[in-house]
């Protein structure tokens, strides 16, 4: 119930885009991470839980994304179609990590909520691509074949779940962001 | 290289110079090798970076010891320095020696060289061959060692953190505690975690941080157990091919990759969490092994397939049904069990209940199931086990549910009851669900009379159980004592056989029988009677509640002939109702009463007391009260005990067994507070003055010796006085008197006592109900103190016994001796104003928690009774008024 999410409506196309987050907010308004981030950090085990726990970010495939993180002033630059593709290009590749870290996990009640979740990004994916289409913008290419990863140990299999993460928090508040001047701009 | 050569002589030569040049030669050889050990050559390392195994090898020549050493190359620190005892492989030629190092290979690099030794005497070292570790500078990273290790739970594992080039180590975290650690190179640091429990399903994360906290790095170590399989067996559903079951007694904590393994006859179980595994020939011995990352387990098991049968579920259950019977046929899924003989299960449930019954057969694919009830939902389930070498039950049949057909409904349980004038009720029992054979369409009741030809045929709903019956023109014409009413049940089967009861036409005329008394018990009422040996008569029991009159709801049980006892029990026995029960014969005659009982559940006070009335008739009074209504005696009254109440005081004039009764008070004298009374017992109805019985009761003062029978001076005042409280007493508001349920379980197994009572206040018109109430008893107690009071249980003196009346019930309770008994008087609330009365008028009654009471009020407590002869001017109102203001709270 306390999961913030976020809907938007963009006339232009009749398409609606929701965003849940990976945060709830409790009454003061105050955001905590979700119950499905914490599930998951706790899953991981010690230090994965911990506040400051930041491990160093790996550049494996499954993080072969876009960064969320885009400069103020190269932020306000981008245009329609740059910004849509940068969403749409992230979220398949963050909707194939969470599959895959769903399809890994041995508690079956945190594979639900990954899947659970997966359901939404794919939804979020397809209204995104439904919004190019339309506005008229060709759709980036297929991410890498997830299948091609290399062996990795388990450690860094942990830290690569951790970052996923923490990516799909950094691009569901950026999105939220960037759906808002889309449709500013749209309207306008 | 020295070497040892023999040639072997084809033609051996046994002179003694050559013999003696051998023996010659061996020992210069042997001089020469222990002048000069051979300084080991070839050194070469293999590592297994998973098992921390080091494989040293090498050249050793003919030395067979050697001493190794093993050093931490940065800081030169020795890990291993033995003497060790190798012999050369013979194919190779070479010396090998095999080291597990308690740290991961990689941590440090390890320099290796080796010499031989013979006795005392060594070689010199040999060139120094150096494991590389991944501390070296060519090797920038934060690094740690070992990666995705998996240990048994106990073990001790040592991980090493090679931290960054130019950043300083921080700690080693092994899941929330941080390790100690000791130094291996330079950058190369090691922590030992000893006794290792179970780790978490994601294993437990070994952290190294550098210090300052930039970078981290970890390792993920898994702690489990190695496989223990148990409970593997091996049985056949098909009769061909062999499922093999077992369990694991305890989880190993390792998944997935890490998960067991298991191999049933070398053939791999496709899944690791199923612990089952067919093979589709018996081959008659199995085996199977597990195998996990810490251990494998073997398990075998052997037997024959046809002493491993566990059959399968019957399938496609189906019914050929009747009314007392029902057949049940199924098939089975493999053809091969038409030649296995079987015994079968079959679980039959009905309203609740489960039975079960077996049967046997070769191939066995029906049953019958006999003695079923009609128009009844059944529930069946089959299994079967093999019949010989049987091993164990088969799984249970899917639940299937019939219902079986209607029949004739039984013939109903008739009774009857007649009425004092040829009115009466035929009665039945409705019949239950398993006597009705199916839903009741309705009922025939036949009245007849062969001899006046008379025969009445009625039809009646099936919700109807009494029928009004009028015998008075049959009774008139009949010579004959007896009617009989014929019951036949309906249902959709058809009708049921006859059931008939005779109907006496004299009932009236028989001679009431001796009453006994029923005592009832946990069980009901046990009732006993003679059995006369000629008689061959059944016999009906039947009772009702003893206040009905007039079509009584009367319930009844039908006895075989021979039975002298029966205990009866009902639902509907309620406590406190009288119920009359009577013992029938059941013949063809018409039933005869042959005996008759009363009794209680459980006897409770009454709970009402009498009306009591006084009769001023000179100098004596005449009190009568009438019978309690039977409803209200809610018990045997043993009788009606007599008071005279001087307000505070309770004195017992005397009791009467006798329910009819009334007495005749006469006053003798008034004197100086002191008063003799008569008591003058008539019999009722008759009020037979032959029957009069002349007590004198002395008050406090008078002699008792001196009680006789016969008239007494008479204290003409006295009649004034009690007219005059009566209109004190009659202004007086009243309490209801409230049923106390309570009682009941002082008083539930004794008979009632009822008491009749004078007391120093007159109400009327209703009941009351004590109070407990210490501290107004002694304001409204008077001159009584703390002794006085209403507490005709402290009469520990029977009283009865001076005036010649036996009493069914002496006080003897010894409690009530005590001062504070009760006091009721001063512990009323007036809050009702009653309009007075006349003397004459019935007299209220007062409660008691063992007894009720009827109260008419004669004199004033002896105090009050001083005061106002004190105040002359004051009167029976004023007393009664100063009373009232004392007993205010």
């Amino acid at each position: 119930k306390n999961t913030v999410f976020y809907q938007l409506f963009i006339p232009h196309c009749s398409i609606h885009l929701s965003l849940y987050f990976l945060f709830t907010n409790d009454a003061e308004g105050r955001l905590h991470q979700s119950q499905v981030a914490v599930f998951l950090l706790t899953y991981l085990g010690p230090p994965f839980n911990e506040k400051d726990f930041s491990p160093p970010r790996p550049n494996s495939t499954a993080l072969s994304l876009p960064s969320a993180a885009t400069r103020l002033e190269l932020w306000h630059g981008l245009e329609n179609q740059a910004r849509l593709a940068q969403n749409q290009k992230a979220y398949s590749v963050l909707l194939a990590a969470v599959r895959e870290l769903a399809r890994s996990t041995l508690c079956p009640a945190l594979k639900t909520s990954l899947l659970h979740f997966c359901t939404g990004l794919d939804g979020l994916l397809g209204s995104i691509s439904a919004l190019m289409t339309t506005l008229g913008y060709a759709l980036p290419p297929p991410s890498a074949n997830m299948e091609m990863r290399p062996t990795m140990n388990d450690f860094a299999k942990k830290v690569e779940g951790f970052w996923i993460l923490r990516e799909l928090q950094s691009w569901l508040w950026r999105s939220a962001k960037d759906f808002n001047r889309l449709k500013k701009r749209l309207r306008g | 290289m020295p070497r040892l050569s023999v040639s072997p002589s084809s033609k051996p030569n046994c002179s003694p110079v050559w013999l003696i040049s051998v023996l010659l030669g061996l020992l210069a050889i042997h001089t020469n090798a222990k002048d000069v050990l051979t300084v080991p050559q070839q050194v070469s390392l293999s590592a297994n970076m998973y098992t921390q195994h080091l494989t040293i090898s090498w050249l050793g020549g003919a030395a067979t010891t050697f001493d190794l050493m093993i050093l931490r190359t940065e800081l030169n620190e020795t890990v291993f320095y033995e003497t060790v005892s190798v012999t050369m492989n013979q194919v190779s030629g070479r010396h090998q020696w095999n080291w597990t190092s308690v740290e991961p290979l990689q941590c440090t690099s390890l320099s290796i060289k080796i010499r031989s030794r013979d006795g005392q005497t060594t070689s010199e070292w040999s060139n120094t061959q150096i494991l590389q570790g991944s501390d070296l500078p060519s090797n920038e990273e934060l690094q740690m060692y070992p990666q995705d290790r998996i240990v048994p739970v106990g073990a001790n594992t040592t991980f090493c953190c090679i931290v960054e080039e130019g950043k300083l180590f921080g700690t080693i975290r092994y899941g929330n505690t941080v390790m100690n650690t000791t130094r291996l190179s330079r950058r190369s640091f090691a922590a030992t975690v000893v006794n290792q429990e179970l780790s978490g399903k994601t294993g437990t994360n070994v952290v190294c941080f550098d210090n300052p906290k930039t970078k981290l790095t970890g390792a993920v170590v898994f702690v489990g157990y190695p496989p223990l399989p148990t409970d593997f067996v091996c049985e056949t559903r098909d009769l061909t091919s062999a499922v093999c079951q077992w369990n694991e007694k305890r989880d190993t904590n390792l998944y997935r990759k890490r998960g067991t393994r298991y191999s049933l006859n070398k053939r791999f179980s496709p899944e690791e969490k199923q612990k089952e595994c067919s093979v589709a020939q018996w081959e008659g011995n199995f085996t199977l092994v597990a195998v996990n990352p810490l251990g494998q387990y073997s398990l075998t098991d052997s037997a024959e397939i046809n002493h491993r049968v566990h059959p399968v579920a019957p399938v496609n259950l189906t019914f050929v049904v009747h009314a007392w019977n029902a057949s049940v046929l199924w098939q089975w899924e493999y053809n091969s069990y038409s030649s296995l003989a079987l015994d079968c299960q079959v679980e039959l449930a009905s309203q609740g209940y489960k039975t079960k019954r077996t049967f046997s057969g070769v191939g066995l694919r029906s049953v019958v199931l006999s003695d079923l009830y009609p128009d009844e939902d059944y529930s069946v389930q089959v299994c079967c086990g093999a019949q010989q070498n049987f091993w164990k039950w088969g799984s249970w049949s899917k639940s299937f549910s019939f219902k079986t057909n209607n029949y004739v409904p039984d013939a109903p349980d008739v009774w009857m009851w007649m009425n004092k004038d040829y009115t009466g009720q035929v009665i039945w029992k409705p019949l239950t669900q398993r006597q009705s054979h199916g839903l009741i369409t309705g009922y025939e009741v036949t009245l007849w009379s062969p001899e006046v030809n008379f025969q009445h045929t009625e039809f009646f709903s099936p919700d109807t159980y009494a029928v009004p019956v009028n015998l008075t023109q049959i009774a008139t014409r009949s010579s004959d004592n007896k009617v009989m009413a014929t019951v036949i049940a309906k249902n959709a089967a058809g009708v049921s056989q006859p059931a008939s009861v005779l109907i006496p036409l004299r009932l009236t005329d028989v001679e009431p029988l001796t009453v006994s008394r029923a005592v009832y018990t946990d069980r009901g009422f046990p009732l006993f009677w003679q059995h006369n040996a000629n008689d061959t008569c059944a016999y009906v029991v039947e009772w009702y509640e003893a206040s009905c009159k007039w079509d009584c709801p009367v319930e009844w049980i039908k006895l075989a002939a021979g039975n002298t006892n029966v205990t009866i029990k009902s639902a509907n026995f309620q406590p406190g109702v009288r119920y009359n029960i009577s013992l029938y014969s059941n013949s063809s005659e018409a039933p005869e009463l042959l005996q008759h009982w009363q009794g209680y559940m459980q006897e409770l006070v009454p709970s009402s007391s009498v009306l009591l009335s006084t009769t001023q008739q000179d100098s004596d009074i005449l009190l009568t009260w009438r019978e309690i209504p039977l409803v209200n005696r809610r018990g045997f009254l043993l009788g009606y005990n007599i008071y005279i109440s001087g307000g505070s005081q309770l004195t017992l004039l005397g009791n009467c067994i006798h329910m009819h009764a009334c007495f005749i008070i006469t006053f003798i004298t008034i004197c100086c507070r002191k008063c003799i009374s008569l008591v003058h017992m008539v019999q009722k109805p008759e009020w037979d003055s032959s029957k009069e019985v002349l007590v004198v009761i002395p008050e406090e003062d008078e002699d008792e010796e001196g009680l006789g029978i016969g008239d007494e001076p008479v204290d003409t005042d006295e009649p004034t006085s009690l007219r005059y409280y009566n209109q004190v007493v009659d202004e007086r508001p009243i309490r209801p008197r409230f049923p106390d349920s309570s009682d009941s379980s002082a008083s539930s197994l004794d008979s009632a006592c009822t008491d009749v009572t004078y007391t120093g206040i007159q109400t009327s018109g209703s009941s009351l109900v004590f109070q407990l109430d210490p501290q107004g008893s002694s304001e409204g107690g008077g001159g009584g103190g703390g002794g006085g009071g209403y507490r005709p249980q402290m009469q520990s003196r029977a009283p009865s016994d001076d005036i010649g009346l036996a009493s069914p019930e002496p006080f003897l309770e010894p409690q009530a001796a005590s001062a504070g008994g009760y006091k009721p008087q001063s512990s009323w609330h007036f809050d009702s104003p009653v309009e007075a009365g006349e003397s004459g008028r019935l007299a209220p009654s007062l409660g008691s928690p063992t007894s009720v009471a009827s109260t008419q009020f004669l004199l004033p407590d002896e105090e009050e009774y001083a005061e106002e002869k004190r105040q002359p001017s004051s009167s029976a109102a004023t007393w009664f008024t100063n009373l009232l203001s004392s007993t205010k709270p």
